[in-house]
């Protein structure tokens, strides 16, 4: 309890709050405006927390996460588009009860369910990390490898699409990963001659690169204007509010349950978490027709679901320093480029910190009422802000927040040729999401295998000696192999069938 | 712009194949069981001709419904097009010419040219690229230190360092 007072000080320090303040008004404003993702503003935010002492810098991203989610929602109520992907699974039924004249219910639906979503996905966090903290400070880099193998097949056959070219998206980034020196010899490796490759090539440009400058060319594409806003005036949005939360209170349960479970999961996002709660919701909806002509009941559940499981996905990226998703891959970069390295060690070198991120959490979700019911009032004037000034503005920030992560004009070409490798990606239906977790864990990958064979001498049998790395290892290669196994089944199937 | 797998396909393998030769180019270290820098590439290339090999097939498999190449409604618009030329050409100019001209100009020019395109509106892409400028240099060279270019103005840091 003294830690969680220590870091509760912490987080209340005058420039920590406006901070969070601040990073929350940023999140909220990039996650209402279409087209403009959580990650970005994530990815955006991050050459400013560079110059931050370790806790701003997260709690911030941590904010400008949590209200980019929920402010995904108001778009989707008000313009029938997700203001982010976590929001597209409940988007249509948002709207048709919008044309019902069922906005501000709608909208004080999605507030309160995000907030609450988020306040349990922090509880289960900061109770359920250091447990799994203690277990994980007896595992060892034969663990640790396969832990990192399955986090990354996880991500290549989770995303979206076909799974070869998930797969092909993560080869690629471990590839990228690869580019530097190689820390076993010194010696440079695929770095073209350049000494500016020989730190690898700088992430936080690859990723400005790949979720800002690429959606800034693919808004200079898009010939589909935004349709125009509903037609009302919003009024108070909790009115009436209790007593249909209240109606749908199981799936709410079912939601916040569904996304703090599916959050630690590596490879499930926000919108899977969204996506699965809102199919269970209708599957056990008592009334299938009402539940397909638009209400309440699937907003409930995967409302809070997609904020619960943003704040859940921190446990394998604090515990074990594995990320699930872009997001949490950029916060582990961040905490790589403090000094910090997130393990179970941090619970004991930095507790304050990381019970401060904990608590960032709590702090995010309750200011996401007042401040998500401004930006609700607002909504008129955000969405309506134009986006033809805004995104060449987004673009100088790009080149300047690249620019100053290794003062080098490196970064900003870095950052242009990811811009449209992540563009050409996309449009070809390649998922970004693998190609991020193998940049940031191809070292990481390829460290714990190398200390690991060392310390075998060379025996590969050694990998599945111990009964987690055994346990874990034989659940990533089933993984592997599965897509054969279903081709097999389905041959002997059909085989079967015609006999 | 969606290309066919038939055509990605081979272009995956490839890319695996140099990685597979760059790897085999990496010097074998005499201890750590004798795994060098180019054991884990090596693998990643196995693994990009495995999978370009399958998106080839796929692709082989869907050849008569998916064109080698089809471009969107955007291909067809000169405006898009040149939306599209100007933010590339922007990044080019900035990166090309900040060294010498500094951020303040470079930067200009390449958020001014990329606005006019988008918005048409020469004065108010004007007022707001300059106030853009201002924010940006105030924030991040003024506040954050990060040492932007003075390229030509450097004469004028002095004047124009707001501390």
């Amino acid at each position: 309890m003294e830690v969680i007072y220590q870091a509760f000080l912490a987080l209340m320090a005058p420039n920590v709050l406006l901070v969070v303040l601040l990073a929350s008004v940023f999140g909220l404003f990039v996650g209402a405006i279409p087209g403009l993702t959580a990650t970005m503003a994530v990815a955006l935010l991050v050459p400013v927390t560079f110059f931050m002492e370790p806790l701003p810098a997260i709690a911030a991203i941590v904010s400008a996460s949590a209200m980019a989610i929920f402010a995904g929602d108001i778009p989707s109520v008000l313009l029938r588009i997700p203001g982010t992907p976590a929001s597209a699974a409940y988007t249509d039924a948002a709207y048709r009860l919008t044309l019902r004249g069922k906005a501000e219910l709608v909208l004080g639906v999605c507030v309160v369910t995000s907030a609450v979503g988020g306040l349990v996905g922090a509880l289960f966090l900061m109770f359920f990390a250091p447990a799994v903290a203690r277990f994980a400070l007896n595992i060892s880099s034969y663990e640790y490898f396969w832990f990192v193998c399955l986090g990354l097949t996880s991500a290549a056959f989770i995303s979206p699409g076909s799974p070869v070219k998930g797969a092909i998206s993560l080869l690629l980034g471990l590839l990228i990963a690869m580019i530097g020196v190689f820390p076993v010899t010194g010696q440079p490796r695929f770095t073209f001659g350049s000494t500016a490759l020989y730190g690898g090539v700088g992430l936080v440009a690859t990723l400005i690169g790949m979720f800002a400058i690429a959606e800034i060319l693919r808004y200079a594409m898009s010939r589909e204007p935004l349709p125009s806003m509903a037609k009302l005036k919003i009024g108070n949005i909790f009115k009436g509010l209790m007593p249909e939360l209240w109606r749908y209170r199981s799936g709410f349960a079912n939601g916040i349950i569904v996304g703090t479970g599916t959050g630690p999961l590596p490879g499930a996002g926000a919108d899977i978490a969204a996506w699965i709660s809102y199919a269970l919701a209708r599957r056990f909806s008592r009334n299938r027709k009402e539940f397909d002509d638009g209400s309440l009941e699937g907003i409930v559940a995967a409302g809070a679901a997609n904020n619960a499981s943003v704040s859940s996905s921190y446990v394998p990226a604090t515990v074990l320093g594995i990320p699930g998703d872009s997001m949490t891959a950029i916060v582990i970069g961040v905490l790589f480029m403090k000094g910090l390295t997130p393990g179970p060690t941090i619970f004991q070198t930095q507790p304050t910190l990381i019970y401060g991120i904990f608590l960032s959490f709590i702090l995010a979700n309750l200011l996401m009422i007042p401040l998500g019911y401004l930006a609700i009032k607002l909504s008129r004037y955000i969405l309506d802000a134009p986006r033809s000034y805004l995104m060449p503005i987004i673009m100088i920030f790009c080149v300047v927040g690249a620019f100053a992560m290794d003062n080098t004009l490196t970064a900003v070409v870095t950052m242009l040729v990811f811009g449209v490798v992540g563009w050409f990606m996309e449009e070809n239906g390649f998922p970004i999401a693998p190609a991020l977790l193998g940049i940031v864990l191809g070292r990481l990958l390829e460290e714990t295998f190398l200390t690991s064979m060392i310390k075998a001498q060379g025996d590969f049998l050694q990998f599945f000696a111990r009964p987690i790395a055994g346990t874990v290892g034989v659940i990533t290669i089933l993984i592997w192999i599965s897509p054969l196994l279903v081709m097999l089944w389905k041959r002997m199937a059909s085989k079967r069938a015609l006999a | 712009m969606k290309v066919s797998d038939i055509v990605l396909g081979p272009i995956i393998v490839a890319l695996g194949v140099i990685a597979l030769i760059a790897s085999s180019m990496q010097p074998r270290p005499i201890f750590g069981g004798g795994y060098g820098g180019g054991f884990f590439p090596a693998i990643v290339g196995i693994g990009l001709v495995g999978t370009g090999l399958i998106l080839s097939w796929n692709g082989w498999r869907e050849r008569a419904a998916v064109p080698l190449v089809a471009f969107e409604s955007w291909i067809h618009s000169r405006r898009h097009l040149a939306n599209v030329a100007v933010v590339i050409a922007a990044l080019l100019f900035y990166i090309l010419t900040s060294s010498w001209l500094g951020f303040i100009i470079a930067g200009f020019i390449s958020l001014f040219v990329t606005m006019l395109q988008f918005t048409r509106a020469p004065l108010a892409s004007f007022i707001v690229s300059v106030a853009t400028i201002a924010v940006v240099k105030v924030t991040f060279q003024d506040m954050m230190l990060v040492p932007l270019p003075w390229g030509l103005l450097e004469a004028y840091a002095g004047v124009l360092t707001w501390r």
